[in-house]
């Protein structure tokens, strides 16, 4: 086995492995110096299972970093979007998303996707025992290094959950308000939407052979039917719709500001699919262990190249078409293109990703249409993009991959739809009430006044965007 | 649509077939979702030049 030499400086260093009895060093180029150092023991087994270990643990640590670049990209994404007057509360809202999903998923968040695999009925075995926050492996613990690297990157997919509704609230949300709604979606309702679909144990895929490889239904479909459930009750900005209640245009502040943070928004997007890709150590004697997705089934990272990449591309090319070149719904449908293949990532074969990415690309652009013309202001498009790609997203998985063997249950078109209606339910309904709640309180709107002033000024003292030239006073 | 090329979870747990892509067993229908492919493409092409000058075509 590995044992751990001290270090003998003080300087940050990598590890060094020096194998016996080969006595070879490997270290890594360009960062020389002793630092930690590993030693093989001549186990040779041993040492490669650790080995491994320790690369898996690297490898979703890492995952869970580059997927911050999601939320650098919603940040400056929804900045772009909103007006002026409204770009440093659009902003806070998105770093606080992460600030307080942080310590809720921690508290709860990561027990209810342990707790509630099986139902309603929470779940008392060991695996939900040792997700409470109390529990010795949700800390540093030098026997369990891989709990809390997990932990990160599901934390990195609720953030996500709540981004995605943070967006289409901008303008005229009160900040407390959202931060709540943020907090029952990525903390609770989402993560206990992927115990029931995307888990191992979830009963979903154990009764229903339902099969979501990349999330569209508890990431993207249940957070966009929770943001639909609360833009009912929320209502839209000022000046969205004339007398006669046609849509008008209220254009992005900064649209190249926008199409920079979808660029981020993909960039992330990798690090979220490598995510879901289930790596493990075979047992002692056992042939490799192949990557799998989160059911079991055996898969490659080769997939994630193909198929992301192919259904990004068809994703853009479909919205160009549908919205005549329009440049914010072209990139948005890059990323409805992304997210469309979600669901069959795994088996999809690269020319037929394309064609669900742009299938789900030029849906978008309809689906943000028709929205629209019913009242519902969703100022990013985060309905169209993420609930109506991810349905469609399950929907093609149950079409086009229907038969695959899932232990003792094929993947069907039953099964997806099942699925769908289980990943809106969830979604919609604790958005709808809660913010109904919210509502009625008087605690879910800025006022009249607040909002025609600009929420930056107004709420925050500030201005997000001062025009070149003017000086204040300082107070 | 059954697009599976392994029918048993044994045969896939085993990797014993290699391709498992989506109708990796039937190359006629793989050739047409590529030739389809192709014409989405040639289809986008010719649209930027429709959109390129104007947005009402």
């Amino acid at each position: 086995m590995l044992s751990e030499i001290p270090a003998t400086n003080k300087m940050p260093s990598p590890v060094v492995l020096v194998r016996e009895p080969i006595s070879m060093v490997v270290s890594l180029r360009g960062c020389p110096g002793p630092g930690s150092r590993l030693t093989w023991s001549g186990d040779v087994e041993g040492d490669a299972r650790l080995f491994a270990e320790k690369t898996i643990e690297t490898f979703y640590f890492w995952t869970g970093v580059l997927m911050w670049l999601i939320h650098a990209g919603f940040m400056i994404y929804e900045a772009g979007v909103a007006r002026q007057k409204n770009v440093l509360m659009t902003m806070m809202k998105n770093l606080l998303t992460c600030a307080v999903i942080t310590p809720t998923f921690f508290l709860f968040g990561w027990w209810i996707y342990y707790a509630f695999q099986g139902g309603v009925v929470p779940d008392t075995g060991a695996a939900a025992v040792a997700a409470l926050p109390w529990s010795e492996v949700m800390g540093p613990n030098l026997d369990d290094n891989i709990t809390g690297v997990f932990w990160f990157a599901f934390l990195l997919f609720s953030f996500t959950t709540g981004s995605i509704m943070s967006g289409a609230v901008i303008e005229r949300i009160r900040l407390g308000a959202y931060l709540l709604l943020a907090m029952i979606l990525g903390s609770v309702v989402w993560i206990l939407a992927a115990a029931w679909g995307w888990s191992s144990g979830a009963w979903l895929y154990t009764e229903y052979g339902f099969h979501d490889w990349g999330a569209g239904g508890c990431v993207h479909t249940v957070a966009a039917a929770f943001t639909l459930g609360v833009l009912l009750n929320l209502g839209p900005r000022i000046g969205k719709y004339d007398d006669q209640g046609r849509p008008l245009e209220i254009p992005p502040h900064n649209l190249p500001m926008t199409m920079l943070g979808l660029m981020l928004i993909f960039t992330g997007f990798y690090a979220f699919y490598a995510a879901c890709a289930v790596f493990q150590v075979a047992e002692p004697g056992a042939d490799p262990e192949p990557w799998r997705s989160i059911y079991g089934t055996p898969m490659t990272l080769g997939s994630l190249a193909f198929t992301v990449t192919m259904g990004f591309a068809g994703g853009a090319m479909g919205a160009f078409i549908t919205s005549k070149g329009d440049p914010y719904w072209t990139i948005s449908g890059g990323l409805a293109g992304m997210i469309s293949i979600a669901s069959g990532v795994d088996v999809y074969h690269p020319a037929l990703g394309y064609l669900i990415g742009f299938a789900g690309g030029a849906l978008a652009v309809f689906v943000g249409n028709r929205l629209e013309r019913r009242g519902i202001d969703d100022a990013v498009g985060a309905i169209a993009v993420h609930g109506g790609a991810g349905v469609w997203s399950m929907l093609a998985m149950g079409l086009f991959a229907s038969g695959y063997p899932q232990h003792e249950i094929l993947s069907s078109l039953k099964g997806q739809l099942v699925g769908i209606a289980v990943m809106i339910g969830v979604g919609f309904v604790p958005g709808y009430l809660v913010s109904l709640v919210l509502d009625r309180s008087g605690l879910l709107r800025v006022s009249r006044e607040v909002e025609l002033a600009g929420l930056d000024v107004a709420e925050l003292g500030i201005e997000g965007v001062v025009p070149a030239g003017v000086i204040g006073e300082k107070t | 649509m059954n697009s599976s090329p392994v029918s048993t979870w044994a045969e896939f747990d085993s990797r014993s077939t290699e391709a498992i892509y989506t109708f990796a067993d039937q190359p006629a229908t793989i050739h047409g979702i590529c030739l389809l492919a192709a014409v989405v493409v040639v289809w986008f092409l010719v649209s930027a030049f429709r959109f390129d000058g104007h947005r009402d075509g």
